[in-house]
Formats: C-alpha cells, structure tokens, sequence
C-alpha cells in the first residue's frame, strides 16, 4: 500500500492524537486541507499583523549560534518589514517588486524582482510562508499537516531541487497566531524564528507606507 | 548519331576553325579549371550579404565573430497552460535532437548544482572579484561600515548564502560577490524561473519551457532535405496539432536563414520554370522550329555555366542572392539570340548564317558593350556582393556573345520558304506608334505636361532611405513567434552592442571595465536595466591586484575585532590571514576554470584574438537613449558602438550614390562612343531612353510607396546597361522595323517576365529590384521607337 495514502488514512482516523510526531510523517490530503485552510484564514483576518521577534541561526559546522531579536510587519498586499533591532541593527523590506536591506551604516541595497525571476521567486515564497495564504504554498512545496486541539504545524519542502539546496524545509507552528517558524537550510543549519506580541489592525502607520514604497 | 545532327543543323562549309577552337578552350578554361580547382561553394549566409559598413572597418572581423556565434544559436519556447504539458512536449523534442550531430549543444536541464557551482568559485576568488560599490567603500576607507554590514546580515534575516565559512570569510566578501551576480542575473534570461530542473517562464497563463541549441560549426542554415531546423519544425508542427492548448515560439537566426534559404530555392526555381516555360512558349510560336529554342537553351546552360564558374574563380563562393538575381542573365541572353534568329527565320536574302551575324553584328556589338561597361562599372562599387553579381552577369553575357557570334552563324539556314515569322503583334505596335507619331502639337503638349506632372509628383514621394530591418518580411509566422519570445524572454537585448578592442586581454579587460563603469552610471539613471560582459567575471588583473590590495591594507588589520565580535578567537584569524596570504595567486583570467553555466556567456562575450587584436563584446539589456551610449563610444579609446542595421543602412546609401555615379560615369563614356558612330544628336537619343525610363520608374516606385533604396538603384543600373540595346536595335534595323520591333518585343517579354517573377518575391530587396527593372525595361520598350527612327503608318 502506498505510503502516502497510509499516512492520509491514519492521518484522518488519528488526527486528533497525530500532533506528537514529526509533521513530516503527515502528507496534506484532502481530509486535513480544510483544516489548514481553515488555520490559515485566522492568520490572513487582518490587513496588517505586527510583532515581536526573536531569531536563533545555529550554525552547526562553525558551532555558533546568533541570536538576534526585532519586530515585524506582514502587510496584506503590500509585504513584510523585517526590523532586526538587537544586537545589529537591519531593516529587511520584502514586496512583490523589490527586497530593500537596509542598515544604520548606510547600506542600502535594493534588489529588483519584478524582472528577476531568482529575487521573484524568493519574495514570492517568503511573503507566501508568512501570509497566512497556503494557496500560494501549494505550487512550490510539498505540504505537510498535522493539528492538536488548536495547535497546528505546517511542514514545507521546495518541490525544486535547486531551492532545497538552498532551503531544506521549511516548519510553520502556530494556533490562532503564527508562533514559530524553523527554516533548515541546505546545509542542515537551523533558523528559529519565535513570534510574539501580536498586535492587529487594517491600516499601515506612515513610515511603514513609505518603507513600502506606497503613497 | 553526334556527326548527324551536327550534319543536318550545322555545316555551311565555312567553319571558322579557329574561332570555333578559341571558343571551346575559352569555356573549357573558364569553367574546367574553376571546377577542377573549387568545389561548388553556396553561400546562405544572410549576414554576408550585407557590407563591412564603414563604421565597422577596424572592428568588422570581431562583429562578424560575435554574428557567427549568435547566429547559431537558437530557442524554443514550448508552452502550456498546463506546466507538465508543456514539460513533456518539450522533452520529446529534447530527446529527439539531442543527440543530433547537426548541433553543437543543445539544452533543456538546468544542473542544480550550477547555483552552488557560480557559489564556490565567487567565494573562492572574493578577494579579487568585488564589485564598483565595495570598491569604492575601501578605497573610501569606510571600513567600520563594512564591518557592522557584515555583523548586521549575519544577525539580520533571510540570507541567499550559508554562514557555514564565517571564520573564513568575517566581512561577508563572498556573499557581496554573489548578491552582485544575482543581480547581474547573467547565467540566464531574466523572466526565466527554475522548476523541475527546466527553465519555465509564464506570460498570460501559459508556462514556457526553455529548450535552447546551436547549430554545429559544419551545417549551413540553407534549406536543404533533413536539415535539422526542418526536422524541429516538422516535429513541433506534429506535437502542436496532437496535444491541444500547446503554444510553440521560435527564436534565433537559424530559424530565419532556413526560411528565407528555404524562400529563396523555391523561388528560384519557380522563377526559372517560368522564364523558361515562357522561353519555350515564345520561341515555338515565333519560329515554329525546335532549332532556335534547342540552340537557345544550350546556349543559355552554357552562358550560365559560365557565369557559375567564373565567379567560383573569383569569389571562391557564389551566394544564393547571385542566383535569384543571376536569373536576370536568362533575360539579356535571350536579347541577343532572338535577334540573331528573327533575321536567321525571316531574311530571304541571307545566304548563309554568317549574313545573319553580319545584319546583327553593330547592333549586338553596340549593345553588349554598353551592358558590359554598365557591369564593369557596378563591379568597382566596393561591395562584395554587387562585384559577385555584376561579375556574373558580365561572364555570362561575353559567353553568350562568343556563342552567338562564333556558334550560331554556323547554323545551316531553313529554305528560304521557311523564312517567315508572326509579324501581326508587331504591325498592331507599329501602328499604334504611328497614330502616337501623327498627334498633333497641342496633344503632345498636353501628354508631355501630364506625364511631366504625374513623375515629378511620383519623385517628391520617393522614400530614398535604406533601412535594413525593412528589407526582411518574415513571415507571420515566425513574426508572431519572434514576438512571443521577445516577450516571455524577455531578454531586452537591443540590436546595437560595443566592441572592444585592445593588444592584449588585460588591455581588453581593462578598457571594458572603463565602459562598464561608465555604463554602471547610466543605469543609475535609468537609461538601462543591466548589460553583460565579461569582466563581470573576469576583471583585468589590475582591478584584481587592487581590489585584492585594498583590501590587505584596509580590512586585515580590522580582522581579529571582526572575528571576536563573531565569537572567534586568535586562532581563527590567524588562519583567515594565512587563507588571505594564499589567495593572492588565485588570480581569474580567460584560462582559469570557470563555472561551466557562464561558459556559453562568456564564449559569446570574449571574441579573442583575430588578426593580433584582442576583442569582447559588451550587450546593454533594456537600454532607452541609443544617442547616449553612441557618444559614449565616441568619447572612450578603442571602444566601439556597433549598430549594424543603422551603419549598414548609411553604408548602401553610400553605395548606391557611388554605382549610380559609376553607371552614369560609364554612360558618359557610350555617350561619347556612339557620337563617333552616330553623331552626338542621334547618340543622345540612343540614351536618353533608357535614362527617362528609370526616371519614370523611379517616380513609380514613388507613387507605389515602395523605398528607392540600393536594390532598386541597382534595378535601375540594369536598365540602363539593358534597356540601351532597344533603342540600338529600332536605330541600327530602320529597314527592318516590323522584324525588329517583333524581336525586341519578344526580348522585352522574356526579360519582363523573369523580372516580373522577381518582382512577386517574399524577400524585399529581390522584389524591389525586379520591379524596378520590369517598370524601367518596360518604359525603355515603349519609349525605344522615340529615338529618331520613327516607324510610319
């Protein structure tokens, strides 16, 4: 019997005692996709969710970690901003047209993806992973679910050969909010991305429209 | 059987012996020996039909290296809006010319590693490959800026590069490098995605697939049975008309060249039918005996034979435009055997075939010389291809007057009741040329001031620009592929480009860095997108060694704090010094081991070395203002701005005015000629015919809207050299008006029919040569019986 239909079938007769295990073990079918849908309208309610961040690289083979904390910005439509505050200051501005990086310094670096299909697919799946849009995910990944009460986890792996020797998975947790996203990289190196203080509303503030490029 | 044809057509008992001898070694000469020596060499190059333009002088050879490896390049896009659809259509065409020996590479799958690949090898040369801004910062000395950029994207978010060589690399050189290059997005178009290890791009909901290919070094674009850009064609038609919803596009020259070539043999071959059917036709209800028409066709495989090898001799090579426009020859040729056979059929006083030749001799004398200087005078015009032509035609047509005057008046003559030809078409014409001859002054008055008002409104409209990109109409076909390339592609590529040049590659690299340094400054102000060139890659040695300096005097001494910062000890830094000390030699040049994804770039970009100059190529992607970056060229030492169509274009009007001022140079000099034969009134009007038939067809062509370009001067050029022999012809046979006017009729109807033929070509410039002619001869035809010898009713 094949694998995947196995896992889909205990995935549903199981789903509710399912959480405990790698999310890997649990392929996205048709039963638990309108879970994940359903998850994933909770997290695109609002136009815009702000936060608090704290990210940890732990780079195995140099055995460092690096640990750095910020807020954030997901603008509906219009983006993310990615404010790195401690212990070095950036400010990341992913839109559908550009990824600007900015810094106290000077630096200001401003990448084109409306014609750069490279950059275009890079914002594509960062805005897609973090808009709370699984449609968008469907078409790059390989999607994996599993949910505990209100608890869910969404496993990600690139489809692409290419991408996975950049990103190697990529795992979402989260409730009615996004709470933890861990990217593991081609070389198997970890980034945890921990969120915290959400806050909601429909408008961006005015430094966020400029960030944004928008009027 | 030979000895009895040649008993029965030939043999008056006067065979000139000699003269028969000196004809069989001139052809056995001029067509042995250029078959001996060359074998027969078509060129279908459609680039080479075009001059080295002046502009392109010192760099012709380098453009027409990088012409010789775009040109073989091509691409298929293959599309539907299913992606898995398209996919596999594209790898069944894959599969079926991969291992195709007609091509030099052909691609479909995008090797995963290529990514990692361009990685390493920017990473292992970051000490000499960083870009203007790095530079810049260095040599500024902002050294704390570089350092907290560094500290900052380590710490920051979403990184393109693995932080696993930090130790190696504490001020993210390697990761600069590469965040350039992804910007420069050279290793492929930039619309073009990777998925499932092909290149996919979508435009209105269709997903594209990339195969590309070049044709091998050996195969030549023309159109032959097998060829491999027919086979893609009939395979992709197949696929297309099996799986619906599949959208094909086709990009690259060698589609081009296999159309037009392909274009081209059809129409010559169709052109040749009908001239000959028409030959055939003409000739069986003039003379009604196979002889003339036997002895025509001969004498015209002879005469073109001739021409073939003659030009074998010169050239080396014939191009397959001498051919269409060769098929001119047919028409001149038959000028001179149909005057030849109207006296030989219709004389009842001629007693052998000798008299026929001496009744034709001032007149076909007179006429092959002025076509002939017409020719030698189009053969000085420095261009390579109107002297292959012109040369043709002028070996074709002294063949054809030895075949004439040598061959032909050894044919025996029909009894002398035999000798009677159709006269009624040319009595209709020599009447309506009497009732024209009998109008009364004031009618003439107002045809003249008409027809003067009619040309002079026809010249003011004429369009004498010679635009290149007019002169070739795809077909709608390919036109609508072309355009859904451009548009899924992308590429942004113009049709200008610089070329530069230099007596070594570091004085190459050297002087292209300068360009590009110049042009990265355009782009700040939007005049272009991108460009690509290789110092992208592979910089001169002295940016190396100064970017590699900089950096030993400005970043060493802050490495130790960087590495603490980071969280690594003294250790590290003494290895990140020792790595620095090593990776002094790692120097790139043209010989280093590139990543194989760049090397189809870069072999396009770096020309090398021709005749002991060094060149390269640079390519601006999506530029705006052509003027800015020409004056740019203008202003920087061997850096040359290379537009082709444009410098062509002003090259073949450069052309044009000088053969015309050779052709009118040479009329002068038949002017003065035929003034010592007929006096310089008579003489006059000898010429002014076929000249106001070319003014007349000039002001058609203007009316017509169709361009006087160089293709039609040389039209133009033709008539004059042909159109003269009428005008000889009405003057020379007086006596003979209705035998002479039904011989240049059936002249007149020959030539306009190949040329009318050439006239309904697809290719532009054949099409407006042979209407230019068909309008001149045909006004030389009307205009002839004017000079002087007025036919009475």
């Amino acid at each position: 019997m094949p694998k995947g239909f196995l896992f889909s079938f205990l995935g549903f007769v199981f789903l509710g005692v399912s959480f405990a295990g790698s999310v890997y073990d649990f392929p996205l079918n048709a039963e638990n996709r309108p879970v994940l849908e359903k998850s994933f309208s909770i997290l695109a309610a609002h136009n815009v969710t702000r936060g608090h961040f704290k990210q940890t690289k732990t780079i195995t083979r140099i055995s460092r970690t690096f640990i750095s904390e910020g807020t954030f910005v997901i603008a509906d439509g219009n983006g993310i901003i990615w404010d790195t505050q401690k212990p070095f200051p950036s400010t990341l501005v992913i839109t559908s047209d550009k990824i600007v990086q900015k810094t106290p310094q000077g630096k200001n670096s401003t990448l084109d993806a409306s014609d750069n299909a490279a950059f275009r697919e890079f914002s594509n799946t960062i805005q897609a992973v973090f808009s709370g849009k699984p449609s968008a995910l469907y078409s790059q990944f390989n999607i994996f679910f599993s949910v505990q009460g209100n608890q869910w986890k969404l496993g990600l792996i690139p489809k692409e050969e290419v991408v996975r020797s950049i990103i190697s998975s990529i795992e979402l947790n989260g409730d009615l909010t996004l709470n933890r996203v861990l990217i593991k990289d081609g070389n198997q190196d970890l980034t945890r991305y921990e969120f915290s203080a959400h806050k909601y509303s429909e408008d961006l503030e005015p430094k966020e429209k400029d960030a944004f490029g928008r009027p | 059987m030979l000895s009895d044809v040649l008993k029965k057509h030939f043999g008056n008992g006067q065979w000139n012996r000699p003269m028969v001898a000196f004809w069989i070694v001139f052809h056995l000469v001029l067509i042995g020996i250029p078959l001996f020596l060359y074998p027969i060499k078509i060129n279908t190059d459609l680039y080479s039909v075009l001059p080295a333009s002046h502009e392109l002088h010192k760099v012709s050879e380098a453009e027409r290296t990088l012409s010789s490896k775009t040109t073989s390049q091509f691409y298929v896009l293959v599309g539907h809006e299913n992606f898995e659809t398209a996919k596999k259509a594209s790898e069944i065409l894959y599969a079926a010319i991969k291992e195709d020996h007609s091509l030099d590479t052909v691609r479909l799958y995008v090797d995963p590693s290529s990514m990692q690949e361009i990685q390493n090898f920017l990473f292992a040369h970051r000490y000499q490959m960083q870009g203007p801004e790095m530079v810049r910062q260095l040599e500024k000395g902002e050294v704390d800026r570089i350092s907290s950029d560094a500290l900052s994207s380590v710490y920051g978010a979403f990184q393109f590069s693995s932080l696993d060589n930090l130790a190696k690399d504490p001020f993210l050189l390697g990761e600069n490098s590469l965040n350039r290059y992804l910007s420069s997005s050279l290793f492929s178009s930039l619309a073009f995605g990777i998925k499932e290890n092909v290149l996919v791009a979508s435009d209105s909901g269709v997903q594209y697939v990339m195969l590309s290919g070049s044709l091998a070094p050996h195969v030549s674009a023309i159109a032959k049975e097998g060829h491999i850009i027919g086979r893609i064609n009939e395979l992709c038609a197949k696929m297309e008309k099996e799986t619906p919803g599949l959208r094909l596009a086709f990009s690259g020259v060698p589609f081009h060249s296999y159309e037009s070539s392909s274009n081209a043999q059809n129409e010559v071959m169709i052109i040749s039918i009908i001239s000959m059917l028409a030959i055939i036709v003409l000739f069986i209800l003039v003379f009604r005996s196979p002889v003339p028409l036997v002895m025509v066709i001969g004498y015209i495989f002879v005469a073109g034979l001739t021409a073939l090898c003659c030009t074998l001799w010169a050239f080396k090579e014939i191009h397959i435009f001498t051919f269409v426009f060769g098929t001119s020859l047919i028409g001149i040729c038959i000028d001179y055997s149909v005057h030849f056979f109207m006296d030989w059929k219709s004389s009842q006083e001629n007693k052998t075939g000798f008299d026929v030749r001496a009744h034709i001799f001032k007149g076909v004398i007179l006429g092959f010389l002025t076509t002939e200087a017409g020719y030698l005078a189009v053969m000085l015009a420095p261009f390579p291809l109107l002297k292959q032509m012109a040369l043709f035609s002028f070996a074709g047509l002294l063949s054809s007057l030895l075949t004439i005057m040598i061959i032909f008046p050894n044919l025996k003559l029909p009894t002398v009741e035999k000798r009677i030809v159709p006269l009624k078409a040319a009595d209709i014409l020599l009447k309506v040329y009497a009732r024209i001859f009998a109008l009364k002054r004031p009618a003439w008055i107002c045809i003249w001031m008409v027809a003067i008002a009619v040309i002079i409104s026809g010249l003011m409209r004429l369009n004498m620009e010679n635009d290149i990109r007019g002169l070739y109409s795809m077909s709608d076909h390919l036109k609508k592929s072309e355009q859904l390339a451009a548009r899924v592609m992308n590429l942004g590529t113009s049709g200008w480009f610089f070329i530069i040049s230099g007596k070594s590659p570091e004085e190459v690299l050297q002087r292209e860095e300068r360009l590009c340094s110049r042009l990265d400054a355009e782009k700040e102000k939007g005049q272009l997108s991108s460009y690509m060139a290789t110092t992208l890659f592979v910089p001169s040695l002295a940016t190396q060694n100064h970017t590699y300096s900089l950096i030993r005097e400005k970043l060493l001494p802050s490495s130790q704090n960087q590495l603490t910062q980071l969280g690594f000890g003294t250790a590290e830094n003494e290895q990140f010094l020792a790595d620095f000390s090593a990776a002094s030699k790692a120097m790139v040049t043209m010989d280093s081991k590139l990543p194989s994804n760049l090397g189809p770039m870069l072999n396009t970009l770096w020309l090398g070395k021709i005749d002991g100059v060094y060149y390269s190529a640079v390519l601006p992607l999506h530029a705006k203002d052509q003027m800015v970056f020409k004056e740019m060229a203008s202003e920087m030492d061997s850096v040359y701005f290379v537009d082709k169509m444009t410098d062509i274009g002003n090259e073949l009007t450069r052309l044009s005015h000088i053969a015309l001022g050779l052709v009118i140079l040479a009329y002068a000099l038949v002017l003065v000629v035929l003034s010592f034969v007929y006096g310089f009134r008579a003489a006059f009007r000898i010429i002014r015919t076929p000249l106001l038939a070319c003014i007349i067809a000039a002001s058609l062509l203007g009316h017509l809207g169709i361009p006087y370009n160089f293709f039609a001067i040389v039209g133009a050029i033709l008539t004059l050299s042909i159109g003269i022999d009428y005008s000889l012809f009405f003057k020379e046979n007086a006596k003979t008006m209705r035998t002479t006017m039904l011989a240049v009729l059936l002249s007149v109807v020959t030539t306009l029919l190949s040329f009318g033929a050439l006239g309904l070509s697809s290719f532009a410039p054949v099409s407006t040569f042979g209407l230019s002619v068909l309008f001149g001869i045909s006004f030389c035809f009307f205009l002839a019986p004017f000079n002087g010898t007025r036919p009475q009713k």
